[in-house]
């Protein structure tokens, strides 16, 4: 029997798995197949979409017999509608919004949002559990947060008040933290403190209960309680009322809360998941949130380190390198205090402050990872300064320490000039 | 056009000549879950969702795709047992001494791929088994090309470390390398 590496093994079986195929499916089968998705996506818009007022109305009639009302303190006025889905999520809309419930199942909520705004307040979502909003130019999937879609014909867009969101547009994905926006016209994420007006107390209710949920057990945020039925129908006019983005003129920004330690965990996740598929501008605006939101340590810093490097802003990688360096220990501070010592060496051409960044790092002492690269760039930035005979005494500690390594012959020069 | 418009035919034809194609995709996706005619369906009902809203930039088979694979990730973990009815045979005289064991060396890789991340998992089949470039299986999987290669990097040593352990594929595996 012909044996083989346990990856030979795996690539083999990926190849013969490659060729299998499914089992064969009658006609008739795939037809009926067909025609249920067909019947699962919309229609033309005037046989299935449901104005905010039947939604709202049909959702308050479930609600009636499916759940327990209970009082609720949430602002309410003549411009926004407040409606409970039975799975415990909570909408407000803004006057004009349309939207239709595509499938409310407890784990697979589908919204589509036509036009106008709205705030969702997402009930628990847990793995396997989904609640998305689909607008023309872009789907939301919620991570059980509150966040807001405003859409028209041609932009929508997506601000998240707490927790993270992902947005797809155009088959990529971002992932949005508190405070970020997302603009489907421009293609990109902003911080924006200033929230829609219409929508600001029910944004606020929504995060203090939450706040006060997780106080009462911090490793859950229960689902969203469920509101009393909604008031009848004088409250509907809205569906007359101008255009969402008509009610959506932004308040000026409050001093944004302070954030809690489990939230500027769960940003620092965020950012670290952005930075790794590559969202470098979306990584570096989830540090600027967090930063306006707390007191961040080196691990946030060796983030905004990355992000600024990945894209070319050396000054600012710099910068948040020697950060980190001074908050880290160990491996991480030299790394980082390295980082910044050579991006200030190389690409900025800041010779001191670069052996500055090094020597407080300490990435040159003996056991550190980067020995060798850091006694060699200590050697490297002496010599460029003209202190030869500096230069002279790291070389020959790096010849000492490292005589078989790659800097060997620039070192020996050193060596000589220094004598 | 008639596609964008949303013409009822254009899209059932668009969903016709898609089926075989999206039914093989999530079978290898889901290795011949039970649930395979039901996320077809699904995954067919998301892609007449976002036909009308296809402006040809990309094929709209790595379109479909895509959405596939998004759809694949809630199925994931629904079927804690691969159906071994459900693979079919195979015939490998090269590497596997019969259609019955590869049958079952089969349902053991799938079986191991359920236990893998989702993205993990997603990576290994579209690069290990659909035969696409890391390049290519980051635009379907929507991500960059380097998060691809260091997922499809992860995914084939926790599969190997996991046939390792699996009496039955382990005999295939040199005994010095499985130690």
């Amino acid at each position: 029997m012909k044996t083989r590496t346990p990856l030979a093994l795996v690539d083999e079986l990926g190849r013969i798995a490659g060729r299998a195929e499914p089992p064969p499916i009658a006609d008739g089968e795939a037809r009926w197949i067909i025609e249920r998705a067909l019947d699962e996506s919309p229609a033309p818009a005037s046989h299935r979409r449901l104005a905010f007022a039947f939604a709202f109305a049909a959702a308050a009639a479930v609600a009636i017999f499916l759940v327990v009302p209970r009082a609720s303190d949430a602002p309410r006025s003549a411009d926004v509608l407040h409606l409970t889905l039975p799975t415990g999520d909570r909408l407000t809309g803004v006057a004009g919004a349309r939207f239709d419930v595509e499938r409310l199942a407890a784990n697979d909520r589908r919204l589509r949002l036509h036009g106008g705004l709205v705030l969702f307040d997402v009930a628990h979502v847990v793995a396997g559990q989904h609640f998305t909003v689909a607008t023309p130019q872009l789907v939301a999937t919620a991570k059980g947060t509150v966040f807001s879609v405003e859409a028209d014909a041609t932009t929508s867009r997506v601000r998240v008040y707490e927790g993270v969101v992902e947005v797809e547009q155009g088959g990529e994905s971002h992932l949005l933290a508190a405070g970020g926006v997302w603009d489907s016209a421009t293609h990109t994420t902003a911080i924006v403190l200033a929230r829609p007006a219409a929508i600001a107390p029910s944004i606020d209710t929504a995060i203090r209960e939450r706040t006060e949920l997780a106080v009462l057990d911090p490793t859950l945020i229960a689902p969203a309680p469920i509101a009393p039925p909604p008031p009848p129908a004088p409250a509907v006019p809205a569906i007359a009322a101008e255009p969402a983005h008509a009610h959506a003129a932004p308040v000026e920004p409050a001093a944004p809360p302070r954030a809690t330690p489990e939230e500027l965990a769960h940003m620092l996740g965020v950012a670290q998941a952005q930075l790794a598929a590559g969202k470098l501008a979306d990584a570096l605006a989830t540090v600027k949130l967090a930063e306006a939101r707390g007191d961040l340590d080196g691990a946030w810093w060796l983030v905004a380190g990355d992000a600024s490097r990945g894209l070319g802003h050396a000054d600012d990688a710099a910068e948040a390198f020697d950060r980190a360096a001074r908050d880290l220990a160990g491996t991480e501070r030299a790394e980082a205090g390295y980082s910044a010592a050579y991006i200030r060496f190389h690409d900025l051409d800041e010779p001191v402050i670069a052996l500055t960044s090094l020597i407080v790092s300490r990435a040159d002492e003996q056991g550190s990872p980067l020995e060798e690269r850091a006694l060699g760039l200590h050697a490297e930035i002496l010599a460029a300064l003209g202190r030869k005979h500096e230069a002279h005494d790291v070389a020959a500690h790096y010849l000492a320490r490292f005589p078989q390594a790659d800097l060997g012959v620039y070192m020996q020069s050193l060596v000589k000039a220094g004598e | 056009m008639l596609l964008r418009a949303g013409d009822p035919d254009a899209t059932r034809d668009a969903l016709r000549a898609l089926l075989p194609k999206v039914r093989g995709w999530l079978y290898r996706l889901l290795g011949g879950s039970a649930d395979l005619d039901d996320a077809t369906q699904e995954a067919l009902s998301e892609i007449a969702r976002f036909l009308p809203r296809f402006e040809g930039r990309s094929s709209l088979a790595t379109v479909a795709h895509r959405i596939t694979v998004r759809v694949a990730y809630r199925y994931f973990g629904s079927s804690p047992e691969t159906s071994l009815e459900a693979v079919p045979e195979l015939v490998d005289p090269e590497c596997m001494e019969s259609q019955v064991m590869a049958r079952e060396a089969l349902a053991r890789l799938h079986r191991c791929l359920d236990r893998l991340p989702a993205k993990r998992r997603v990576a290994f089949v579209l690069c290990a088994i659909e035969g696409m470039t890391p390049t290519e299986a980051s635009r379907v999987a929507g991500t960059t090309s380097l998060a691809m290669r260091a997922r499809l990097i992860h995914a084939r040593r926790e599969v190997a470390r996991m046939l390792k352990h699996d009496p039955y594929l382990a005999r295939w595996i040199d005994p010095e390398e499985a130690r």
